[in-house]
């Protein structure tokens, strides 16, 4: 099972689109599951114009709780939080403010007295539509207010790969949220291959120059593509495809009112026009 | 007279007063009786990735100072500082020194409800 990751850096750059009409391309011949790892924000059943109706699963967090009884009032858990997720009001047992949770569980480790479990938390849902017998999506999907959602993305992905392995799936596709930070990085590591899509603008450019040197550290290859190639300023992307040394882009996408048109429509799968023109190899 | 931590931009008392609580750049402990400034604190937590908010209520709960004026208070640190019986009071954009007088005057505030919506700090406009 191939797995590849679509990302970018930078939000509004086409990194559904693409990720939808990538799994539109490869159906044709194989079978396919697109797995939606932005879980803040999924949208890849919006432009496959379905809606999420039954989970499949729901992804938990351990979150800490604390034994008011065995609790000896010292701090050191609320130290150790770099989420900021433990507050200890003057003299009293700690207030654990699940929003922000990471479920790292630093604070069991720490605490002197033992006083705090973990316990079971929904944080989230993983939906399965299947369109036909070759393409599969998995959608994540994080409780409304969640801040801390990199777990979210690493219970669909594991749920992905499990469907993706029993369906005997050919390839996978991860399309990411926008950013470089920890649910992103999840979602990306492990993968052969990510494609990072991006746009013709400063904001494209500066957000591609983080993604690209996220890759580099983690070892991931890549190819770039440019979405709205034809406007813009392109030297931005094409100056710094340079940099990391990279010859050319490797797809540039057009404008096409037609694809806006079905986008907008939830209709990219089913639009015979519109198909991704990417030649190259997967 | 008790003493009062008010949140501003600068380190002084001619500094504007900080509208956001949780990161906001300076903690300014205060006598409102005096009008002076006692202690100027760099808060640490105006950078915050999240929970700045929380972070800043700990600050605030750790250094046993139970009143508190500034700007807008989020509904996490609106717990944290409730739970630590902190009395918290809203001033209008202005200079600290202003606050100070207005908060001796008896003309300040008490609020008793979160003023501003998750994340305001994070460059997000409040919403009307």
């Amino acid at each position: 099972m191939k797995k590849i990751a679509v990302t970018g850096g930078k939000g509004g750059t086409g990194k559904s689109t693409v990720s939808v009409l990538l799994a539109k391309k490869l159906m044709a011949s194989q079978k396919v599951l697109l797995a939606d790892l932005d879980t803040e924000c999924p949208n890849d059943h919006l432009l496959t114009g379905i809606s999420l109706e039954k989970p499949i699963k729901e992804t938990l967090s351990k979150l800490p709780e604390i034994d008011t009884a065995k609790c000896q009032k010292c701090g050191e858990c609320v130290k150790s939080c770099t989420s900021n997720a433990l507050f200890m009001p003057p003299g009293k047992t700690p207030i654990v403010l699940p929003d922000l949770c990471s479920a790292c569980q630093t604070c069991l480790d720490v605490c002197p007295h033992q006083a705090i479990t973990a316990k079971d938390n929904v944080t989230g849902k993983i939906y399965r539509h299947d369109f036909g017998k070759n393409l599969i999506l998995v959608t994540g999907q994080a409780r409304a207010r969640l801040i801390e959602t990199a777990s979210v993305v690493r219970q669909t992905k594991e749920t992905a790969l499990e469907i993706g392995r029993k369906e005997k799936v050919d390839t996978i596709i991860f399309d990411t949220a926008a950013g470089t930070h920890c649910p992103v990085v999840v979602a990306i590591m492990g993968v052969e291959k990510a494609i990072a899509v991006t746009e013709p603008t400063p904001m494209g450019a500066h957000d591609l120059d983080l993604i690209l040197q996220l890759l580099e550290k983690i070892e991931v290859p890549c190819d770039i593509f440019l979405n709205q190639a034809d406007l813009g300023k392109k030297d931005l992307i094409t100056d710094l495809v340079k940099k990391f040394g990279k010859q050319k882009l490797s797809h540039e996408i057009k404008h096409s009112t037609k694809l806006a048109k079905a986008y907008s429509r939830g209709d990219l799968l089913n639009d015979p026009e519109v198909n991704l023109q990417y030649d190259g190899k997967i | 007279m008790e003493k009062v931590i008010i949140t501003a931009q600068g380190d002084s008392l001619d500094s504007e007063l900080d509208p956001h609580f949780g990161r906001c750049k300076f903690i300014l402990v205060c006598n409102p009786e005096t009008k002076e400034l006692e202690k100027a604190i760099t808060n640490v937590n105006a950078t915050a990735q999240g929970g700045a908010g929380v972070s800043t209520a700990q600050t605030v709960a750790d250094m046993g100072i139970s009143k508190i004026i500034t700007g807008n208070i989020g509904p996490k640190a609106y717990e944290a500082l409730t739970a630590s019986g902190v009395e918290i009071y809203v001033a209008e954009p202005g200079k600290v020194s202003d606050a100070l007088e207005k908060f001796g005057n008896g003309e300040l505030k008490k609020v008793d409800d979160a003023s501003a919506p998750m994340h305001t700090g994070l460059g997000m406009k409040k919403s009307e």
